[in-house]
């Protein structure tokens, strides 16, 4: 009796777990099976979508990066040319001024100098004149028509010299 | 002889009517003596030069003017200022003058040399001058003195296209000129 039961039962067992086979493999499988497939046509799909944007998003890094690299070189170009700019008008003001100064000092110099030669002149001008004025009086009063003849006599005489020669 | 202001004065007829070199020495001496006289007279020189006055009274003005300082007035020397006061052209006096000094140069070989100076010079001391001038100019020199007392000594020869200054006046002002110049 007890054996008997126990092949009643593996043989139900059997039966049920046959069954239970053939349940799985012609209704849970087929489902479960397409299931999965969709979840994994799905999983591929986003994984295509993921991988495509990936590579989009790895070109547009690249394409930034590369723009960053040139924006970076041009920053660079640029503030070497500015430097390079600034240093050249700086040289230029200060060349442009040390000029202007120096143009200064020699126009300054040259106005001196023609301030001084003008205060000569006029210097000497007007010793001339107080020196000739007083020789005139002086002569003018000194010279009488007998003196005056003598200088007249004397100025013939170096004139016959003269002629001679 | 052409000039537009004394265009009516018939040069060679008066040269034609003065008969001698002394004659034409006294006319040139007189009316030197005469303008620079007037000069000296702001008043009568005005009355003379202005041809709004009658010509008449000018003339008769000047006949007594010249009669305070001149005792022996050529008749030539009266035509020439009669002639320049009929012409309105008596301001033109010392210019007439240096004309008919060119033309007597040129037309009757005798040149006015004017002597300036501050005292009366002999002319004995001015020969070797006109000689050196006749022989360079070729023709007969007279002289016509005048004295200026700002000279202070020596004298100025001066004639119709040149002049020798043997003043002591100029040889001041080359001393000036010396001194001036820093020398």
């Amino acid at each position: 009796m007890e054996a008997s039961l126990d092949i009643k039962f593996i043989i139900w067992n059997i039966i049920a777990f046959l069954l239970m086979v053939f349940v799985v493999k012609y209704v849970v499988w087929p489902k479960l099976n397409g299931f999965i497939e969709a979840r994994r046509k799905e999983i591929d799909e986003l994984l295509k979508t993921y991988n495509s944007r990936n590579e989009e998003i790895a070109k547009q890094v690249e394409a930034m990066k590369k723009e960053s690299e040139e924006a970076a070189q041009r920053r660079i170009k640029f503030l070497e040319d500015a430097k390079s700019e600034s240093k050249k008008v700086r040289e230029e003001i200060i060349e442009k001024a040390y000029n202007e100064a120096k143009s200064m000092v020699e126009k300054a110099k040259q106005e001196i100098q023609q301030e001084q030669k003008l205060m000569y002149e006029e210097l000497r001008s007007n010793i001339s004149n107080i020196v000739i004025k007083a020789t005139e009086q002086v002569l003018t009063n000194v010279i009488d028509a007998d003196l005056d003849k003598k200088i007249i006599i004397e100025t013939e005489k170096a004139v016959n010299i003269t002629h001679e020669k | 002889m052409r000039n537009k202001f004394f265009r009516n004065f018939d040069f060679d007829k008066y040269r034609a009517a003065i008969n001698s070199k002394e004659e034409v020495v006294k006319v040139f001496n007189q009316l030197y003596q005469i303008r620079w006289e007037i000069n000296k007279q702001d008043e009568i020189k005005f009355f003379l030069e202005s041809n709004n006055n009658q010509v008449a009274k000018r003339k008769e003005i000047l006949l007594k003017f010249i009669a305070a300082f001149l005792s022996d007035v050529s008749v030539y020397t009266v035509a020439i200022l009669f002639f320049l006061i009929q012409e309105g052209s008596f301001q033109k006096l010392g210019y007439f003058i240096n004309v008919l000094k060119i033309y007597f140069a040129q037309e009757a070989n005798l040149m006015m040399v004017e002597v300036i100076s501050r005292f009366d010079i002999e002319e004995n001391n001015l020969k070797i001058y006109k000689a050196s001038l006749e022989f360079i100019y070729q023709k007969e020199v007279e002289y016509i003195f005048r004295e200026r007392e700002s000279l202070i000594g020596g004298f100025i020869l001066r004639w119709h296209t040149g002049e020798i200054d043997l003043s002591v006046k100029r040889k001041l002002k080359k001393m000036k000129l010396l001194i001036e110049q820093g020398r």
